[in-house]
């Protein structure tokens, strides 16, 4: 198994519980989809998977880490197996999409020919190679988006997780962007999607776990199911 | 960080240059002082030369005295015409020399201590021929009580613009970090290490700790300067005492980031 939920409660202090005794498993080279209503803890479950947020009780198990266990200099070496993908992109403004990208190679001390050739490759493989040298602020929703995958995916992760990705595209970009995420995972990266789309989330036809305050009240369809 | 922060450490810095300046020149000052340390013996009237001899040998046979040195009645009236300067006509009205023959002694340099001076003296005024004694150990000794004060207030002084300035860099990393939590936020989820995130502050940070040295150095030189026109003795901090200087200013730079750094960073890591 890749991720490994059991029994999972997260309790923020003075609020209801955001997890309630959540258990899943993600096998190597699956495309899962998270499917909920907003609040539902969709974005809770992923900060768990790369370790912004540890489970009030229960575990998470990713990869050889294990929330229990693990020490605050082995979190960096965590989230390089993981490629995180928002709604809001999270580039840097002041950074080209080149440099953007680059970014997450050189914090993992990469550098010289390879890195840029990796950025430069990459870049390409999201359609984005004419564009390499603009602003975020200067491209649209839809490229600044590729910018964050492409930046998610550089260091070849072994796992790609996307909260709410097409939140703020048009349909027909969303669309783009959920089948660029499964060409990815057709190349062998286990992926984890957060979404309130369930529309792509059936197109593409893959597992559904679904939430509802806090809780997964169904796993494995390809349907959304409805209680 | 910001201007206001590098003109609070110049600031501070500059307070512990004054000090670490002062102190240097009087720690130079006794140093001066301690070679001029001699005890002056004076002869009785009508002494004998014969007896003037063998006093100087007595003397000189002190294991502590490096040097005795004869000054005449009239080396004397000399002497004191030259300090009179202008108003040596003055001395003119006295009829005769009133001033007595006497040995200047000086120490071996290891020995010019007050209490050791005191001894020697009191030995001196026993000996035949002696009239009376002087020596200048007493202000000697005020000196070195006040450069041992000195001393203990650089440390005082030392120990607060520490403080200070660890506080005063660390409270201003602290807003520059929160106006790019963002950056940092992505940094570390792109999975750079503490340090990663750390290095390019902790370079601002003693960036801003080598202006701060440089601009304090550099206004204590224009005060020295300004001193040395009037006081032509008076000497600059030593090149060992500016490179503890700058080491001091640019460590606690670093430091009131790091401080910053490590309660910003590793904050809220497990909640």
């Amino acid at each position: 198994m890749v991720v490994t939920f059991r029994e999972v409660d997260k309790i923020y202090e003075g609020r209801k519980a955001a997890l309630r005794d959540v258990s899943f498993s993600i096998d190597k080279g699956e495309f899962v989809f998270l499917v909920g209503p907003s609040g539902a803890g969709k974005t809770t479950i992923l900060r768990h998977i790369y370790m912004e947020e540890f489970p009030t009780a229960g575990e998470v198990e990713v990869g050889r880490y294990r929330s229990v266990s693990i020490k605050g200099n082995e979190l960096p070496y965590l989230r390089r197996s993981i490629g995180v993908v928002f709604q809001d992109f999270r580039l840097l403004k002041d950074l080209s999409a080149f440099d953007n990208v680059a970014l997450a190679l050189r914090a993992a001390g990469k550098g010289g020919y390879e890195m840029r050739k990796r950025v430069n490759n990459v870049l390409y493989s999201v359609g984005l190679s004419s564009r390499r040298h603009v602003r975020p602020d200067r491209l649209s929703g839809g490229e600044q988006q590729r910018v964050a995958i492409a930046r998610a995916v550089a260091l070849r992760p072994a796992i790609l997780l996307a909260d709410e990705p097409t939140g703020n595209l048009d349909p027909d970009t969303a669309g783009q962007i959920f089948d660029l995420l499964a060409d990815i995972n057709r190349a062998g990266t286990t992926t984890l999607v957060a979404t309130h789309d369930y529309r792509h989330a059936e197109r593409l036809g893959k597992r559904m776990i679904r939430l509802e305050e806090g809780k997964i009240v169904a796993d494995g369809g390809t349907q959304p199911c409805t209680t | 960080m910001s201007v206001a922060c590098v003109i609070i450490m110049t600031f501070s810095l500059l307070i512990l240059g004054i000090f670490l300046f002062a102190t240097a020149n009087l720690r130079e000052l006794l140093r001066y002082a301690h070679e001029k340390v001699e005890v002056v013996a004076f002869l009785k009237d009508g002494i004998e030369q014969a007896a003037s001899d063998s006093l100087e040998s007595a003397i000189q046979s002190v294991p502590v005295v490096e040097t005795v040195r004869y000054v005449s009645p009239d080396e004397a009236l000399r002497r004191l015409k030259t300090e009179f300067g202008s108003k040596g006509y003055l001395l003119d009205a006295i009829e005769g020399n009133p001033l007595p023959a006497s040995f200047e002694v000086t120490l071996k340099s290891r020995f010019r201590f007050k209490d050791v001076v005191e001894n020697l003296s009191a030995q001196i005024s026993q000996m035949p021929g002696v009239e009376d004694v002087s020596y200048g150990a007493g202000w000697i000794a005020r000196l070195e009580r006040l450069v041992r004060a000195l001393a203990f207030a650089d440390f005082g002084v030392g120990l607060v613009v520490a403080i200070a300035a660890v506080v005063t860099v660390s409270y201003t990393v602290r807003l520059t970090l929160f106006a790019r939590r963002e950056v940092i936020k992505v940094l570390k989820l792109v999975g750079a290490t503490d340090f990663f995130i750390m290095a390019p502050f902790l370079l601002e940070g003693a960036i801003h700790g080598v202006v701060a040295v440089v601009l304090a150095l550099g206004v204590i030189f224009i005060g020295y300067k300004v001193v040395a026109l009037r006081v032509p003795q008076v000497a600059f901090m030593s090149p060992g005492m500016i490179a503890v200087f700058a080491v001091f200013g640019i460590a606690v730079a670093v430091l009131g980031s790091a401080v910053s750094l490590r309660a910003f960073i590793t904050e809220k890591e497990r909640s």
